[in-house]
């Protein structure tokens, strides 16, 4: 919101390793916060959702299966 | 019928995924989940259309982006973050050693535009391909690639100013300083957990 962009210390220009390496620990962490997520269970919601689509969906005579591939629990 | 079976399938597996990217364009962890489900709905409805042999996950990518356009242009879906409710978040994560350091690069993100904080989750955090970022996008190659290029950027201008603010209030320290401590910080947990995923990746 707070639309400051750039205080004069920030934005100073860096040398090129410096900046390879900042970009280096911000892809690290890019990385990190999405794969956090990616190994989180999944709740088990996604499932039954997945399970009523098969039953709403699949009208052509196919029985829905009757555990929708539930996640481990914690 | 089977192929119906081996679409389920596939999308169960991009599921993860799709929780990942929508936890990346809307802050809450809860307003994402209902984001990734809605966008489960709609590729579960459009599965005839889906190209047998093209990537699933590509093509989920893009349902939720919409979703989450449409939505965000009818109401309000992202949440500014809210530093109390973020911290709870990764608090709430199995994981002990939960960085904080990653608030600041969600705080960081947020303030980016909303394409080229796209770009730049899709490429730089997902791992995926300037060309299938593109197709997400429904933009050239070129314009991904220079969108996650100024988002790098970006970004590491906010997370300098951020570490200095930090520092500053706390102790004496030039911005620089400040932000090689994140640095350090973020360097530290590579080579601890980081590192063996950033293998497989």
């Amino acid at each position: 919101m707070a639309k400051e962009e750039s205080g004069d210390q920030a934005s100073k220009p860096v040398d090129a390793p410096t900046a390879r390496r900042r970009q280096d620990a911000i892809g690290r962490r890019l990385r990190q916060m999405y794969e956090d997520v990616v190994r989180e269970d999944v709740p088990t919601d996604f499932m039954k959702f997945l399970q009523e689509a098969d039953e709403r969906g699949g009208g052509q005579g196919q029985s829905p299966k009757p555990n929708g591939g539930k996640t481990p629990g914690k | 019928m089977t192929d119906d079976k081996t679409f389920q399938k596939d999308l169960v597996a991009a599921i993860p995924h799709l929780r990942a990217f929508a936890r990346s364009l809307c802050n809450d962890p809860t307003m994402a989940d209902d984001l990734a489900q809605e966008a489960l709905a709609k590729a579960w409805k459009a599965r005839e259309s889906f190209e047998a042999g093209t990537s699933i996950k590509a093509w989920t990518f893009m349902i939720l982006r919409n979703q989450f356009y449409s939505e965000k242009r009818r109401s309000w879906r992202t949440a500014p973050l809210d530093v109390e409710m973020a911290e709870n978040t990764l608090l709430a994560n199995d994981d002990p050693t939960a960085p904080m350091e990653l608030l600041e690069l969600r705080n960081a993100l947020a303030k980016l535009p909303d394409e080229q904080k796209e770009a730049l989750i899709l490429v730089g955090a997902g791992g995926m391909a300037y060309e299938e970022a593109a197709q997400i996008c429904g933009c050239a190659v070129g314009t991904i690639k220079s969108r996650v290029s100024r988002a790098r950027r970006a970004l590491e201008v906010i997370l300098a100013e951020a570490g200095s603010r930090k520092n500053n209030a706390e102790r004496d320290i030039p911005a620089d300083k400040a932000f090689d401590d994140i640095l350090e910080q973020a360097n530290a947990l590579a080579g601890g957990s980081g590192r063996s995923r950033a293998r497989d990746v």
